[in-house]
C-alpha cells in the first residue's frame, strides 16, 4: 500500500480529502498520525510569537531618523532637550572653571610643565615648593596679579581685534588650534592632577561619564555646534585619562 | 497618548510620539521580517528599513485600515523588497544551511523553537509562502498580489513547503533540545 505524499498531506490541512484518499486515511493509521502532525504544524505555525526587537534596534532608527529629517526634534527618555542642554551647558561651565582656576593657580613649575609656551614673564616658583593639591586653591605667584596671569594674558591676546580671525575658515582654523592646545594642557592637567591623593577617581569617572552622556545627547540636537562639539571633546579626554588612573591603581583581579 | 494621537504627532516629527509607535508595534515587525528573512542579522536590517518606510509614508496614512494592518504590510514588503535586492546582489539564492541533528519535540516551547528553525532552514521562496500564508494569515490572493505570482502557485508552493517542514521536523533538523529551548 502506497501512502499519501506529505504534499498531498499538506493539502488536506485545508482542503477535503477526494474519495480515494478518504479511503486511504480511513484505512491507514500511519497517514492519519502525519495529517494530525502536519495539522498541529499548521496550528504552531499561527501561534508563533512575536519577536523581540534588537535592544539597539532604537537607537540605529533613531540616528536614520534624525538624518532624513523625519525626527524633528529628538529627545531622551525621562529628559526634555532642553533641560538637558541647561544641564550640560552648567555642568560643563562647572568642568571648564574648575579646570581654568587650577591651572591658574598652580604652581608656576607645572603650569609651564603644561603649557610651555605661555608667557615666561612671570616669575616662576621656587623649585622646591610643594607640588600642588589639586584640590588646594594655591597662592598667586608673587608679582602676579589676577590680570598678569598667563592664562589671562592669552585671553587677552585671543581677543585683541588685530589677531582675530577675518574669515570663517581662519576662525575656525584657530579654533581646531586652540581646541588641540587645550586638549593637551588638559590631558597634562589631568596627569598631574591625578598624582594628588584628593578625590575620589571613580566618583570622578562616574562624574564625566555623565558629562559625556550629557554632551554626547546634546550633540544629537546640534551636531556641529563647534562649542558643544569642545566641551564633549574635553570631557571624553578627562574621562579616558581617568579611566587609566582607575585602571592602573586596580588590583588585578586574578 | 491614544494611537490617534500618536500617529499625529509623528506625522509631525515629533520624536516621543515616533519612539511609542515604535515601542508598541517593533516585536510585531521584528517577528514578521525576521521569519521572512531567516536570518536575524538580516531581519535587523529589514526592519530598520520598514520602519524608515513606514515613518516616510506616515503622511499617506489615512486611517481606513489599521495602522497595525498598515505597517505589517509595509515591514512585509520591507522584507520582499530586501530578498529581491539580496538575490539581485547575490544571483543566487542562499543556499541551504548544514544539517542540524537534534532531539525530538517534547512541548510547545521546543516545537515553537523547532519551527523556527525549520522555517530558517526553508529555501526563501518557500519560507516566504509558508511565513505569509500559516503564520501571518495572508490569503493566497494577496500572496500572488505581494510576490507577484499567480495564487495557484502560491498554494501549490505552500503544500511543498508545509511537506519540507514537516520532513525536516520528523528528521530532527529542526528541533533542539530542552535546554535550547529554555534560553530562548
Amino acid at each position: 500500500m502506497s501512502h499519501l505524499s506529505l504534499e498531498t498531506i499538506a493539502r488536506l490541512v485545508e482542503d477535503a480529502p477526494d474519495r480515494g484518499e478518504a479511503a486511504h486515511l480511513e484505512s491507514c493509521e500511519q497517514c492519519r498520525t502525519a495529517l494530525a502532525a502536519m495539522n498541529e504544524d499548521v496550528h504552531a505555525l499561527s501561534l508563533l510569537p512575536d519577536v523581540a526587537a534588537a535592544p539597539d534596534g532604537w537607537a540605529a532608527l533613531e540616528r536614520r531618523l534624525v538624518d532624513e529629517g523625519l525626527i524633528r526634534t529628538p529627545r531622551r527618555s525621562g529628559m526634555g532637550g532642553a533641560r538637558m542642554m541647561q544641564i550640560a551647558a552648567a555642568l560643563l561651565l562647572f568642568l571648564a572653571g574648575s579646570v581654568a582656576g587650577r591651572m591658574t593657580a598652580a604652581p608656576a613649575v607645572q603650569t609651564t610643565a603644561a603649557a610651555p609656551t605661555i608667557d615666561r614673564t612671570i616669575d616662576p616658583a621656587p623649585v622646591s615648593a610643594p607640588p600642588a593639591a589639586a584640590d588646594d586653591p594655591q597662592p598667586e605667584p608673587a608679582g602676579a596679579s589676577p590680570i598678569d596671569s598667563p592664562a589671562r594674558r592669552a585671553t587677552l591676546a585671543s581677543n585683541d581685534p588685530g589677531t582675530m580671525p577675518m574669515t570663517f575658515d581662519e576662525a575656525a582654523l584657530a579654533l581646531r588650534r586652540t581646541e588641540e592646545q587645550y586638549l593637551t594642557a588638559l590631558t597634562r592637567f589631568a596627569e598631574l592632577a591625578s598624582q594628588s591623593p584628593a578625590g575620589d577617581p571613580v566618583a570622578r569617572l562616574a562624574a564625566l561619564q555623565s558629562i559625556v552622556l550629557t554632551t554626547q545627547a546634546a550633540l544629537s540636537e546640534t551636531p556641529t555646534d563647534p562649542v558643544i562639539n569642545g566641551y564633549h571633546l574635553t570631557a571624553l579626554a578627562q574621562r579616558d585619562a581617568t579611566l587609566r588612573q582607575v585602571a592602573a591603581a586596580s588590583e588585578p583581579w586574578y | 497618548m491614544n494611537e490617534a494621537e500618536c500617529i499625529r504627532r509623528a506625522r509631525e516629527g515629533d520624536a516621543a510620539a515616533i519612539r511609542d509607535l515604535y515601542r508598541r508595534y517593533a516585536p510585531r515587525v521584528h517577528a514578521v521580517v525576521r521569519r521572512l528573512a531567516g536570518d536575524e542579522a538580516l531581519a535587523e536590517d529589514w526592519a530598520q528599513e520598514a520602519w524608515v518606510r513606514a515613518f516616510r509614508a506616515l503622511p499617506s496614512f489615512r486611517g481606513d485600515a489599521r495602522f497595525s494592518t498598515w505597517l505589517h504590510r509595509i515591514a512585509v514588503n520591507s522584507a520582499l523588497h530586501g530578498r529581491r535586492w539580496r538575490e539581485r546582489r547575490a544571483g543566487r539564492e542562499a543556499a541551504l544551511p548544514a544539517e542540524n541533528p537534534h532531539a525530538a519535540r517534547t512541548d510547545q516551547v521546543v516545537l515553537r523553537v523547532s519551527l523556527q528553525r525549520a522555517l530558517d532552514e526553508l529555501p526563501e521562496g518557500m519560507r516566504q509562502i509558508i511565513v505569509l500564508h500559516d503564520v501571518e494569515g495572508y490569503t493566497h490572493e494577496e500572496i500572488g498580489e505581494l510576490l507577484g505570482i499567480a495564487p495557484g502557485t502560491s498554494k501549490s508552493q505552500l503544500f511543498k513547503a508545509r511537506a519540507r517542514l514537516r520532513a525536516r521536523l520528523q528528521a530532527g533538523e529542526g528541533a533542539v533540545n530542552e535546554e535550547e529551548a529554555c534560553r530562548i
